[in-house]
């Protein structure tokens, strides 16, 4: 068997990916409720755990894992349209602080309500498929069945939310709520609609991250189990540009792959330095994301 | 204006994530004390002691059941009269382990939380959690002559009369524990391959120098960061895993908290790879380790696994485990729905442990309790009615606390039994070697019953 696909150097690149596909779907989230409605959301992780915790809560009652999944998504759906309803939409047009205070005090209601109802002990959820890596001539690939879940999982949501930006209507007017609503409104999109929209597909796509984080055989569900993860999804979305999907994905990707050789050849402290150096950097130079298409100027 | 306020807002959101997750506030303000002829926190029907822990936040799960188990004792003991007419107000402060975020609902400053204590103001601190949360408060404490006892951690640092007279651990350190391991393995796998993974602050650094001094070479040693820990959900500790495998370790000792241990047990299942591993009583605990696997793996992965307990394991006939539940069950409040069938799991019985330890030494200070007066009987009397199964004794000159355990071994996910029932003891010296403990405690003291 070929030893190169158990080299150090493979076998990082597999587990980065399979770290980077959660930070740009962590970052995906972000720029989807940016482009949608102008807000930077930093109970994106909190929102999606709470969902979490009530779906998988039918368990209890016997029923299966994509059961739960599916019940997580309804639950997403909803606290995503509540909150844009009942908590955000008085904020637009406010300065850009108001909302992301506002959602940094949802961030701590929602895991001080989630220790309170479910404790912050770890939960085990269950998974639909084995953890066991495969072995190729005795050796360990770095990839698993969960793994290659993981990844599927995580590509197929990216190209969703991809082609519904860019190829559809829907996604059209997603933008166009948030970029220019007074336009909108005029040429008769119903903006309130499409920005409760926004919320709800940006908290489905935390939901699925977060059960693909939360069943990993690490740690569990927990109410903080989204916070470190967010930080990096944040750098990651920060660095790849807000105003850009593609941009998020590539970036979470990458730094996922940049934090696993950093583990490997430099030092674990060193992974945060040198992503917030990254995030620095990027900033200093495109400060509004690598990805991001540079403004054109008419004259 | 749509690129300009993403530039605004990306920078206002990065310099929040900076404040929120990664920057650790902390605050220093030496207060100085008024000398009265009052005892702080004590009048004739109460003393008014107070505590330090993450109540909420990042350290909060299974440590937030150690201050109210600790406080169900004082219950307990408040029902049957308190002590010589005095009863126990135990006041908890949540510091969210000086970390914000997480889930913290407190305020994550030690410092400011001592400082609150202090304005009730508190005979003393007991059982405050945390290495460097109650190191940033050593100063602060001395300088208003409030003691701090029964530190929860393993740190040496408790342990220096000279610098803070009125400090005090409780818990062996991680080093005596990792003497008492290195004992163990090396009679019991004098051919082993041992490798060490230990958190990177002196939880790690001590353990590992108490391996080396207990005459172990590891093949491999790594140590990890709590942080990437955090960020990562577990995911960092995998290399470390798969390099001891490389490695062909047998042996894996773990200095980790439960979060780490888990990670650790959770790569291993993924690597298909099955050492014996060798887990701190810091991280152990059956209970709290198995919950990210309940269903999820046909069988708790920590089964088997080598672990150190300075404390009676619940499969023991000790008296203390069924007065323990006696004492808990009794506090609905803060345990509700506890039954003498629940799990009674690691932190509750240390938090009870602790309890027990202060109202034994308040019991033998007398009826004429000052500050002065408790720590001189903390020095001079040796506890052997308590839950621990070494004596609790200090010096004036050694302030650690208890010094010895027995090696236990995980039998299910809800606990563990003593592996030969020899209780070793020893001291955190590079030389001090690890003997049987000649004495050890003896059973529950009838007023305490």
């Amino acid at each position: 068997m070929d030893p190169f696909l158990t080299s150090r150097i493979v076998t990082d690149v597999l587990g980065g990916l399979t770290n980077g596909v959660i930070f740009g779907m962590v970052a995906l989230s972000l720029v989807l409720i940016w482009r949608s409605t102008g807000v930077l959301n930093f109970a994106q992780g909190a929102m999606p755990m709470f969902a979490t915790y009530v779906g998988f809560a039918l368990l209890s009652y016997h029923f299966g894992y994509w059961a739960c999944v599916v019940a997580c998504v309804i639950v997403g759906l909803l606290i995503g349209g509540l909150t844009e309803r009942l908590l955000v939409r008085g904020l637009y047009g406010k300065p850009e602080i108001n909302p992301i205070v506002v959602m940094v005090g949802f961030l701590i209601v929602l895991e001080a309500v989630a220790a309170a109802i479910w404790s912050s002990f770890p939960r085990s959820l269950p998974t639909p498929f084995s953890f066991k890596d495969w072995q190729l001539a005795g050796k360990p690939l770095a990839l698993s069945p969960f793994t290659v879940y993981e990844i599927v999982t995580a590509l197929i949501v990216m190209t969703a939310v991809a082609v519904l930006f860019r190829f559809t209507k829907l996604g059209l007017q997603l933008r166009a709520s948030a970029v220019a609503p007074e336009v909108s409104r005029l040429l008769g999109v119903r903006v309130g609609r499409l920005l409760t929209l926004g919320w709800m597909l940006s908290t489905v796509v935390g939901v699925i991250t977060t059960i693909l984080v939360a069943s990993n055989l690490f740690q569990g569900l927990t109410p903080t189990v989204m916070d470190g993860i967010f930080a990096y999804g944040f750098i990651a979305a920060a660095i790849g540009g807000l105003e850009s999907p593609v941009g998020a994905i590539v970036a979470g990707v990458l730094l996922g792959i940049i934090n696993q050789f950093v583990t490997d050849y430099v030092n674990q402290n060193a992974v945060i330095i040198i992503a917030l150096v990254l995030l620095i950097v990027s900033l200093m130079i495109r400060p509004s994301g690598v990805f991001t298409k540079r403004s054109e100027r008419r004259v | 204006m749509v690129k300009s306020k993403t530039r605004r807002v990306t920078i206002t959101g990065t310099a929040l994530l900076l404040c929120l997750g990664l920057v650790t506030a902390g605050t220093s303000i030496v207060g100085a004390g008024a000398a009265t002829k009052k005892v702080p926190g004590v009048t004739a029907h109460q003393i008014t002691i107070g505590a330090t822990e993450p109540v909420t936040g990042i350290a909060s799960s299974g440590y937030n059941q150690v201050a109210k188990a600790a406080n169900a004792v004082f219950k307990y003991v408040n029902k049957r009269g308190g002590i010589y007419g005095r009863t126990i107000k135990y006041v908890i402060k949540d510091d969210c382990y000086g970390t914000p975020g997480f889930g913290c609902t407190g305020v994550p400053n030690t410092a400011t939380q001592t400082h609150a204590l202090l304005g009730i103001p508190v005979f003393a601190t007991v059982a405050s959690l945390g290495t460097p949360t109650q190191d940033s408060v050593r100063a602060l404490l001395k300088g208003d002559g409030v003691p701090q006892l029964y530190v929860a951690s393993g740190s040496q640092d408790w342990n220096n009369a000279h610098q803070y007279p009125g400090l005090f651990g409780w818990q062996p350190s991680y080093n005596e524990e990792s003497k008492i391991f290195a004992k163990y393995l090396t009679a019991t796998y004098p051919n082993g391959s041992v490798c060490f993974l230990g958190q990177g602050d002196d939880f790690g650094t001590d353990g590992l120098a108490g391996l080396i001094a207990g005459g172990i070479t590891p093949t491999a040693e790594s140590l990890y960061s709590v942080d990437a820990l955090v960020a990562s959900n577990g995911a960092s500790i995998a290399p470390y895993i798969q390099q001891f495998q490389s490695d062909k370790c047998t042996i894996v000792v773990l200095d980790s908290i439960p979060g780490a241990t888990d990670a650790a047990l959770g790569a291993a299942l993924q690597l298909s790879y099955s050492p014996q591993w060798v887990i701190s009583s810091v991280g152990s605990d059956p209970q709290t380790v198995d919950a990210p696997f309940v269903g999820k793996v046909p069988t708790d992965p920590e089964i088997g696994a080598i672990s150190f307990s300075y404390l009676p394991t619940t499969t023991t006939s000790s008296p203390w485990i069924p007065w323990i539940y006696k004492v808990i069950e009794a506090d609905p409040a803060d345990f509700p729905g506890f039954t003498s069938t629940s799990v009674l799991n690691g932190n509750i019985a240390y938090g009870a442990a602790v309890g027990v330890a202060f109202v034994e030494a308040l019991k033998a200070n007398g009826k004429n309790l000052t500050r002065a007066s408790f720590l001189k009987t903390l020095q001079s009397v040796t506890f052997s009615q308590t839950p621990s199964l070494v004596p609790l004794r200090y010096t004036a000159s050694d302030h650690q606390g208890l010094n010895g355990g027995y090696i236990t071994t995980v039998t299910s996910d809800s606990a563990m039994k003593p592996l030969t029932g020899t209780v070793y003891t020893t001291d955190s010296s590079t030389t001090g070697p690890v003997t049987v403990a000649k004495t050890l405690s003896s059973g529950i003291p009838a007023w305490l019953k």
